[in-house]
């Protein structure tokens, strides 16, 4: 039987791998953008590399190259580290996206007008363009969240002591397959279903924001 | 409203510009004296919005020069400062044909923010100084609205109270009245006639050929990048030389 305890245990090491990675992912994220809306090509190629790597790559090859592969002292010792940091550079990616995305979807105008009253770039992008953005950004960010949730099950790989971890030690000591993992999938659901709901009520909400 | 005789407020000289291999303005050369007001017409691709829009730098052109009150704002070959694009935008204001209003805020906070973080006035002048553009343009019951509880006149109002909310010298229009409802058209229009009464130099690009016999002194016709024809309205509008010219205006007063 999988005991209550281990299911909570494992959870609280799930959320933290899902914070951490999804924390580090939109810190990557924001130089990522950067990069990929670029006007020097170089600069572009990087961001568009970064992209490419970390999407282009399964997330488990990722968490084994960095566990096992890279001997950085401390990411290689603690696995939920190695699983952050892992499943933060694949989510940079996507979070990448989000924020270009975000930005491109504020029409040309709002930055003309901006230009036009005298506004600094900087002034333009902070008072008048992520005001317009930013909840489409954030609108996307939790939507990318629910996958990055479910590949934290992922770094049990590593012997991270998260849920699917315990579930399936419990399995292989007797415990009932299909009832444990159905168990800890009702607690996935738990949390990907309220971060689905809140994503799609932004993403409205931030539609109205924007100008047309 | 005589203009000739008062000082040269707005020079631009050869104007130039290409997207590409397309060559959009071909030389475009035009002084503009204080409290004159020109409209540009011509057939659509003609080059006259990138020309009006080269005249505030959101467009750098490729060749030419411009002299805006005394200042050289631009002279070919040469990249002109953030800085100096800066100070131009506050003596030369924009108003687009898309309203642009900045969407997260309401038509007063429009009207204030470029007074705010352009010009640095204090939150209280910058709203006394917008209550006051609002009520001239008579929307002060709709300032607390945001734009999209506007309708299209109404945003386009906000936007000429909000371009001259900076107090610029000049006053761009590109095609200020093409995307409003006819009937909501004339509270634009009159927006624009109290505001050349009143003495400010105006440069409209419009299709509004009424209005401009009207309301301007001279009226400017370019076509493939070019001007073909300025003058008074009576003489480009009412006796136009050039074949092209003729055509446009009557394919344009034909349609009424």
């Amino acid at each position: 039987m999988l005991e209550p305890s281990y299911i909570l245990e494992g959870l609280l090491v799930t959320l933290q791998i899902w914070i951490g990675a999804l924390i580090l992912s939109i810190v990557l994220a924001v130089p990522v953008a950067a990069l990929r809306r670029s006007e020097n090509q170089l600069l572009k190629f990087v961001g568009a590399l970064w992209v490419g790597l970390a999407r282009g790559i399964p997330p488990i090859a990722w968490l084994i190259i960095i566990y096992f592969g890279l001997s950085l002292g401390i990411i290689s010792e603690v696995p939920v580290v190695a699983a952050i940091v892992g499943l933060g550079v694949v989510n940079s990616a996507y979070i990448g996206d989000s924020i270009r995305a975000g930005l491109d979807a504020v029409p040309r105008g709002q930055w003309e007008a901006a230009s036009a009253v005298s506004l600094s770039r900087f002034e333009a992008l902070r008072r008048v363009i992520l005001p317009q953005a930013i909840p489409i950004m954030i609108a996307s960010t939790a939507a990318y969240s629910i996958t990055l949730l479910k590949n934290t099950a992922i770094a049990s790989i590593i012997g991270a002591n998260e849920m699917v971890f315990y579930a399936y030690n419990a399995v292989q000591i007797g415990a009932p397959a299909i009832g444990s993992f159905v168990i800890i999938g009702l607690v996935y659901l738990a949390f990907t279903v309220p971060v689905g709901f809140l994503a799609r009520w932004i993403d409205t909400k931030a539609s109205k924001g924007v100008a047309v | 409203m005589n203009s000739q005789g008062k000082p040269i407020t707005l020079a631009a000289k050869g104007i130039r510009k290409s997207f590409g291999d397309k060559e959009i303005l071909r030389g475009i050369d035009l002084e503009v004296h204080e409290g004159e007001q020109i409209a540009i017409i011509g057939p659509s691709g003609s080059g006259k919005s990138t020309f009006i829009r080269c005249l505030n730098l959101l467009e750098t052109p490729d060749g030419g020069s411009l002299e805006v009150l005394g200042e050289q704002a631009f002279q070919a070959g040469t990249k002109p400062s953030e800085r100096s694009v800066r100070e131009l935008r506050k003596q030369v204001g924009m108003v687009f044909q898309s309203f642009n209003l900045f969407a997260t805020y309401t038509a007063l906070e429009n009207v204030n923010l470029a007074q705010r973080r352009s010009l640095g006035r204090s939150l209280g002048d910058a709203t006394a100084r917008s209550q006051e553009l609002l009520e001239r343009v008579g929307l002060k019951d709709h300032m607390h609205k945001h734009p999209a509880q506007l309708s299209g006149g109404q945003q386009q109002r906000v936007a000429i109270a909000r371009a001259l909310a900076l107090d610029p010298k000049i006053m761009l229009f590109d095609e200020p009245t093409s995307a409003i409802d006819p009937e909501m058209r004339i509270e634009v229009l009159h927006v624009m006639r109290d505001l050349a009464n009143s003495g400010m130099t105006m440069l409209m690009v419009t299709h509004e050929i009424q209005f401009a016999e009207e309301a301007a002194d001279r009226v400017m016709f370019i076509a493939d990048g070019e001007v073909l024809e300025i003058g008074p309205p009576a003489q480009v509008l009412g006796a136009p030389q050039h074949p092209r010219t003729q055509r446009f205006v009557q394919a344009v007063s034909g349609v009424v």
